[in-house]
C-alpha cells in the first residue's frame, strides 16, 4: 500500500486507482498519517531548499555564459551540423567572434576543480596563506621522497677494490682485497694459477 | 531574434531552432527560463550555493554545444536537466567529503527573532546533511521530483532509466529522509 501511497501524494496514479485509495484514507488512519508525513517531508524540502534558491541574484549567468559562448559554439562536431560546408563558416565566424578559445577551454577545464580543492581549507588557515603552505608541503613530500633515494645509490668508488697482495701458486692464486671505509677487506681464491700484482695495475 | 514586448513567450522548440542557427538572443530566453529551476536542481545536489552556479553554467555551455544532437524527441527541458544532473551528480561524486554548506553560511532573511533563526539553520543544515546522505541517484529523484516536480516519466527521461526505478529510489529516498528528519516533525 505505501507504494501506492507514494503515487498518490505524487499524483501518478490512474483516476479509477485514485477514487479508491481517496475512499480507503478517509476510513484508515494509519495511512491518513502516511501520506501526511510525505506531505510534511515535501513541504520541508521546498520551504528549505526552493525558496532560499529563489531568492539568489542569478542576474550574472547569461553574461557569464554569453562570454564563452563563442568557444562553445566552435565544438563542430558536438552540434552535429549537418552541412559541412555551414558548421565550417560557423566555426569560423565563431572563432572570430571569441578571439581567445583556447583560453576560454582551459578555463572551462579547471573551472570546478580548484573550488573544491580550496574549501579543503581549514577555517583556521587564512586563505593569503594557503599557496605558501601548499608549496611548503609539497617541498617536504619532495624532500621525504628524494632524500632516501639519492642515500640509496650506489657510488662508483666503492665498486674499485685495491690489491693488498697476492700469493699464487701454480693452480691457484689468493688475492688480498683492502679494506675500504664502507666495505670489509676480502680474500679473493682463484683457480687461476700464477697472478702476479702486474696482473692488476691501478 | 526579435521579441516584441508584452508579445506571447515563444515555444522552447522555436528558441531551440534559432539557437541551433547561432541566435545567442534565443539561447538567452531559454538560459532566462530555466535558470531559475537549474540552480534550485544543482543546489539540491550539489549542496553548495557557489558550486551551482558554476555547475548551471557549464551546463548550459554544454548544452549549446549539443544543440544539433537535440533530437526533439523530448521536451528541452528534460534534455537539458540530464545534462545538468549528470553533471551535478559528476561533481557531487567528486567532492563529497565537502560538501556541506555551513549553516551560518545559508543566512535566512525569513526568521523573525534570533532563536528562529537558529532554529530555522539548524533544520536546514539537517536537511542539506540529510539529502547529501543519499545516493546521487535517489539525490538527483528526489530533488527533480520535491522541488522541481517532475512527473515519474520526464525524471526516468532525465535520468534514463525505467519508470520502476524512478518509484524505488524516490521510496528508499524518502524513507531514509523521514527517518533522518523525525526530530523536525512538526517544525
Amino acid at each position: 500500500m505505501s507504494n501506492t501511497l507514494d503515487r498518490y501524494v505524487d499524483g501518478e496514479l490512474p483516476v479509477a486507482v485514485r477514487a479508491r485509495t481517496e475512499a480507503h484514507l478517509v476510513a484508515c488512519a494509519g495511512c491518513r498519517d502516511y501520506v501526511a508525513r510525505l506531505e510534511e517531508l515535501r513541504g520541508l524540502l521546498r520551504l528549505e531548499l526552493l525558496e532560499p534558491a529563489r531568492a539568489v541574484d542569478l542576474s550574472g549567468l547569461w553574461p557569464a555564459i554569453e562570454a564563452r559562448l563563442g568557444s562553445a559554439a566552435v565544438d563542430a562536431e558536438a552540434a552535429g551540423m549537418a552541412d559541412g560546408a555551414a558548421g565550417a563558416a560557423r566555426l569560423a565566424e565563431a572563432e572570430a567572434r571569441s578571439g581567445s578559445i583556447g583560453r576560454s577551454g582551459a578555463h572551462a577545464e579547471v573551472l570546478l576543480f580548484p573550488r573544491a580543492v580550496a574549501r579543503l581549507r581549514p577555517a583556521f588557515v587564512p586563505t593569503w596563506l594557503v599557496g605558501p603552505l601548499a608549496a611548503a608541503a609539497a617541498a617536504v613530500v619532495l624532500l621525504a621522497v628524494a632524500l632516501p633515494i639519492a642515500s640509496f645509490r650506489v657510488d662508483p668508488v666503492d665498486r674499485v677494490a685495491t690489491v693488498a697482495s697476492v700469493e699464487s701458486g701454480e693452480s691457484a692464486s689468493v688475492v688480498l682485497l683492502a679494506g675500504t671505509p664502507s666495505q670489509p677487506p676480502v680474500i679473493w681464491v682463484t683457480d687461476a694459477g700464477g697472478l702476479t700484482d702486474e696482473d692488476f695495475p691501478l | 531574434m526579435t521579441q516584441v514586448p508584452g508579445g506571447p513567450s515563444p515555444a522552447d522548440e522555436e528558441l531551440v531552432a534559432q539557437a541551433r542557427n547561432g541566435d545567442a538572443a534565443a539561447f538567452r530566453i531559454l538560459v532566462e527560463r530555466y535558470q531559475g529551476r537549474a540552480y534550485s536542481i544543482a543546489c539540491g545536489v550539489v549542496g553548495h550555493r557557489e558550486d551551482a552556479l558554476e555547475i548551471v553554467q557549464e551546463a548550459f555551455l554544454k548544452a549549446f554545444r549539443m544543440l544539433g544532437g537535440f533530437r526533439g524527441e523530448s521536451s528541452f527541458y528534460t534534455w537539458f536537466y540530464r545534462i545538468l544532473v549528470n553533471l551535478a551528480i559528476d561533481f557531487r561524486r567528486k567532492v563529497r567529503p565537502v560538501l556541506l554548506e555551513a549553516p551560518d553560511r545559508l543566512g535566512d532573511a525569513r526568521a523573525s527573532n534570533p532563536v528562529e533563526e537558529v532554529h530555522r539553520g539548524e533544520l536546514r543544515a539537517a536537511i542539506t546533511a540529510a539529502i547529501a546522505a543519499l545516493p546521487p541517484e535517489q539525490q538527483a529523484v528526489v530533488v527533480l521530483r520535491e522541488i522541481e516536480g517532475l512527473s515519474y516519466a520526464e525524471i526516468a527521461e532525465v535520468e534514463q532509466v525505467p519508470i520502476g526505478t524512478v518509484m524505488s529510489r524516490l521510496f528508499y529516498a524518502r524513507r531514509k529522509l523521514q527517518a533522518a528528519l523525525a526530530r523536525y516533525r512538526g517544525a
